[in-house]
């Protein structure tokens, strides 16, 4: 059976988190050169907070979470695969198309749009159902 | 299933932040099991009915029976 120990404030943990984000964003918009190894560190970096936060948060927590975690891919998945196979039809709005053209400005541009929205597409969708499993427990 | 950790837990005039300080929970996660939302672990049962000082089927009822 599990032994209990002290616990690490969870909300500590992402706040701890949130100030790395904040220190990347500020280096970045004051356009200062990060090092190479700079992503490297945020892996490492985003890899120790999140193994830190699963070990200090209680079951119910991770229960919020693993749901979450599973619709939130079902959804985006779902989404993504609609849009992939409508984009086999041509189908794609020309207004959209001159849009990504005039708005970028190479390749690499649009393939690193392409990666930040599906993150802010599926934190969003994450944010949504895991709010929604803990707010059902409030409807009771 | 359905279970009296709210009617215990008041017998005792704890909150559920004190309930959830005993049971080293979150007072979110107490307030999940109280309203059925969420079924604890069998660790976490346990816990609960070792705090309460009662077997395990006297606080949580299964809906079948």
């Amino acid at each position: 059976m599990a032994t209990s120990r002290k616990r690490l404030n969870p909300n500590n943990i992402l706040l701890l988190s949130a100030f790395g984000g904040f220190i990347i964003g500020i280096l970045n918009g004051l356009g200062i050169q990060l090092p190479l190894w700079t992503p490297l560190a945020v892996l490492i970096f985003l890899l120790i907070i999140s193994i830190s936060y699963w070990k200090n948060i209680d079951e119910a927590a991770k229960e919020a979470h693993k749901f979450a975690w599973y619709w939130s891919s079902i959804g985006w998945i779902s989404l993504a695969a609609t849009f992939y196979t409508t984009m086999q039809y041509n189908a794609v709005p020309n207004s959209l198309v001159s849009l990504l053209e005039t708005k970028f400005n190479s390749p690499t541009e649009i393939f690193m749009a392409g990666i930040i929205s599906s993150i802010i597409i599926q934190i969003i969708f994450y944010s949504i159902i895991w709010i929604g499993w803990w707010a059902r427990t409030r409807m009771r | 299933m359905d279970n009296r950790l709210k009617v215990l837990r008041a017998e005792r005039k704890w909150s559920q932040n004190d309930l959830a300080i005993h049971l080293d929970i979150s007072r979110q996660s107490v307030n999940a099991i109280e309203t059925g939302k969420y079924d604890p672990s069998l660790p976490l049962a346990f816990k609960i009915a070792r705090l309460f000082e009662m077997p395990i089927e006297e606080i949580f009822i299964d809906k079948i029976d």
